[in-house]
């Protein structure tokens, strides 16, 4: 290609390039919110820690028997030695916290760090009290709750005892102003000291009853076909729709911006000045690695962030450089056969109305993969996934999907066949694109249908 | 002179419609050549054929002595169907054309000022085209097509839309540009415009040449041969003295009450209006001269009548 060819397809890029990314809309939208909402959910769990309000006052208890008292006396100092010893992740389940992967592990421990255990005491009522005297108190901010445990719940059980009679129930009744999070630890530890009372009337040893019905830690490990072992994870089944929402966002959002930007240029007449300056595959080409650099800029800050997100959580092993390199591939594979859709649209029609109707069966067939997610995750190299990963136009997104999820690689000659496959299609769509593009750019009035496209490629 | 556009036996269809058919013709470098014809003539769709911004179906096509396509870069053009990009800053659109078209930025950012200087729009590089006025969008336009310093200039219908004002501006541009010796064509409705400013008139009428020739030939060959005189004195006495002149055919009225004296084939015009002055007083006479207008009636009404054609041909065109 001779050398005034490349400088004017470079011309064309850079101003396509600066007038979609390096506007204000754009960085907005597609750069500053995406890392604000990052910054937004690592700081989350340390402004919910600053609202958290440790779950301390006393409780009027209408106990008989006295021994729900000296339970909770020993189970609360049994929860400040937890606190200061056991594991942050561990202690934020305890206290009815939501515990998930996205938190990760730096903030778990800054919330754990920041919460105290419960310090509550108890004064104890005999059976008979007038309950609702001891409400009125609860309300008037004596207490922080009245809690009823009758006898029977004291009482010892035998394995398979009490199933046909039927005992009454713990009652609590707490005050409004405790917060639902505490009103669950509440109820927690009553639960739990019911139960210490019950090991305590039997002078049975808790601690020891306790330490055997701890459960076991378990270490997954997936085993490979070829003596390999991988680390499972639960990230597994929402990495591989992470890696084709990121394609599938990337390229939608540069080959709009390659739709809009086309049917502007007819639209405003300034096509023909253009095209007296460059030829229109020279224009073609400029647009479409214009659009190639807004794509890559939001996979990277999409991609960027993820890859941020799986350090902080700890996470690196599931990615590699072969894995990063494939979903390269496929990345360009999947934005030229978008961007070769899109300027083939854009140059048929006249404004964005029209554009809808033939852009209509294409998105069909592009929410295909969306589709596929879970059948794909289940059964990664299952011949459903194998067949879509073969299947232009889907094929780079639903083989990113397979690489996102296989527990076992996918197949090197699969991912091979796949590329040549795409490959292939992308330069017979860039090819039919050109055809369309040449034709349709200078052409004006009712915007033809599909078959009148096809008459295009052939003639141009 | 080497010829700076040829075409040989060019032709383009769209669909059933011919627009341009077996033309072919030759502009002379340094020439200020009108491209006339009527709606839907094919003179677009010949100038896009220059351009290489559409093929020719058939016969062969030399610009500035090889393909268009290689010459992009020495080719100023403006289109008919002409916009700008409305969110673009002046500056950044003429300064994207000329790079386009090879000429690097450092040479691009004093030629800009000094030529939006020039067109009455001095500092409106940060404007935004959509701020523009139309006639302020139209001037920049222009200048998008000659910011690059091209030898062959292709206007198409430049003056359409411009107050008398910018276009009297216009044309002291264009004329400047071709006494810098570049080739100019431009196609346009406004014919005496043409007569005024080209030594070069290239007629197309349905895809087909129907006159190609310097300005000065053309008015030879158009002559109408036609002396118009009014008497100073008696008109009637003096009207049956020259009819009597030999080589005068026929007198007539004309719509402004002057006398029409047509001449025989071979008679000389000298001769006749020398014979008329001896006739009489006149208050004045003088040998008709053709104007393009006429040439253009008597070209086109002569074949079909234009308003029949289809529309679409005519916007295809």
């Amino acid at each position: 290609m001779p050398d005034r060819s490349i400088a004017r397809i470079l011309t064309v890029a850079w101003r396509e390039f600066s007038h979609t990314a390096l506007t204000k809309s754009f960085l907005l939208g597609a750069v500053v919110i995406p890392v604000l909402m990052l910054g937004v959910v690592a700081l989350l769990p340390l402004v919910l820690v600053s609202q958290l309000q440790p779950l301390k006052g006393e409780i009027a208890v209408v106990d008989g028997t006295g021994r729900f008292k000296v339970a909770i006396k020993t189970l609360d100092a049994e929860l400040a030695e937890e606190t200061a010893s056991s594991d942050a992740t561990e202690r934020m389940r305890d206290m009815g916290l939501p515990v998930d992967a996205a938190m990760g592990g730096a903030a778990a421990a800054a919330m754990a760090g920041a919460m105290e255990a419960p310090e509550i005491t108890v004064v104890d009522f005999p059976a008979d009290s007038d309950l609702e005297e001891l409400k009125r108190k609860a309300r008037d901010g004596d207490w922080i709750g009245v809690v009823v445990v009758p006898p029977e719940q004291l009482e010892s059980r035998e394995a398979g005892a009490g199933e046909d009679t039927e005992v009454p129930e713990v009652r609590i009744f707490m005050t409004t102003e405790l917060s639902p999070r505490n009103g669950e630890e509440l109820r927690r530890v009553v639960r739990d000291a019911v139960v210490r009372a019950r090991f305590d009337g039997e002078k049975d040893e808790y601690a020891r009853v306790k330490a055997m019905l701890e459960r076991p830690g378990i270490e997954v490990k997936r085993l490979g076909g070829k003596g390999g072992e991988a680390d499972d994870s639960r990230l597994m089944q929402i990495i591989p729709f992470g890696f084709m929402m990121l394609l599938w966002i990337a390229t939608l959002t540069a080959g709009n911006y390659l739709l809009t930007s086309t049917i502007e240029e007819k639209s405003n007449k300034v096509m023909e000045v253009i095209l007296s300056a460059v030829d229109p595959i020279e224009l073609l080409w400029g647009k479409i690695l214009g659009l190639a650099l807004v794509s890559t800029v939001i996979v990277i800050t999409y991609g960027g962030l993820a890859i941020a997100g799986l350090f902080a959580l700890a996470m690196t092993d599931l990615l590699s450089l072969g894995l990063v390199l494939w979903c390269a591939v496929f990345f360009l594979i999947a934005y030229f056969t978008i961007a070769a859709l899109m300027t083939a649209v854009g140059s048929a029609v006249n404004d964005l109305r029209e554009a809808q109707s033939l852009i209509g069966p294409v998105m069909i067939v592009l929410v295909i993969p969306m589709l596929l997610g879970m059948p794909i995750s289940e059964n990664p190299n299952g011949l459903l996934a194998t067949i879509a990963s073969m299947t232009p136009p889907i094929l780079p997104f639903a083989m990113v999907m397979r690489l996102g999820a296989a527990t076992e690689p996918v197949p090197t000659w699969q991912l091979i066949a796949a590329a040549v496959i795409g490959i292939g299609s992308v330069l017979a769509l860039v090819w039919a694109a050109a055809r369309i593009f040449r034709v349709g750019i200078l052409m004006q009035g009712k915007a033809p249908n599909p078959l009148e496209l096809l008459r295009w490629i052939r003639q141009a | 002179m080497n010829d700076c556009i040829e075409l040989e036996s060019v032709g383009k269809r769209f669909g059933r419609t011919q627009a341009v058919e077996d033309l072919s013709l030759r502009i002379p470098m340094g020439s200020l050549c009108g491209f006339l014809g009527p709606n839907g003539a094919g003179k677009s769709t010949t100038i896009r054929m220059i351009m290489s911004i559409i093929r020719p179906d058939q016969g062969r096509l030399t610009v500035l002595g090889g393909d268009a396509i290689n010459r992009k870069d020495r080719i100023g053009y403006l289109p008919e169907e002409r916009g700008l990009y409305r969110r673009m800053r002046v500056g950044e659109y003429l300064g994207y054309i000329g790079r386009l078209k090879g000429v690097d930025s450092r040479t691009l950012r004093p030629r800009i000022s000094e030529w939006l200087e020039r067109i009455d729009l001095p500092g409106s590089e940060r404007s935004r085209c959509e701020e523009l006025s139309k006639g302020m969008q139209q001037k920049v336009q222009f200048l998008a097509a000659i910011i690059h310093d091209p030898e062959l200039i292709i206007l198409d219908e430049p003056f359409s839309g411009l107050d008398p004002v910018n276009a009297q501006l216009l044309n002291e541009l264009i004329s400047e540009l071709h006494a810098e010796g570049r080739t100019i064509l431009f196609s346009t409705h406004v014919l005496h415009q043409a007569e005024r400013m080209c030594d070069r008139i290239v007629l197309i009428d349905r895809g087909t040449k129907v006159l190609d020739d310097g300005l000065e030939e053309i008015r030879r060959r158009f002559d109408p041969r036609t002396l118009t005189a009014e008497p100073a004195g008696d008109r009637e006495p003096w009207r049956r003295s020259v009819t009597g002149i030999p080589g005068v055919a026929v007198v007539t009225d004309d719509d402004e009450g002057r006398l029409r004296i047509r001449l025989e084939d071979r008679a000389d015009p000298d001769e006749v209006m020398s014979a008329c002055l001896a006739m009489g007083p006149v208050r004045m006479i003088e040998r008709s001269r053709t104007s393009l207008d006429e040439v253009f009636v008597s070209l086109v009404a002569g074949r079909d009548d234009v308003a029949d054609r289809p529309e679409e041909v005519l916007a295809d065109a």
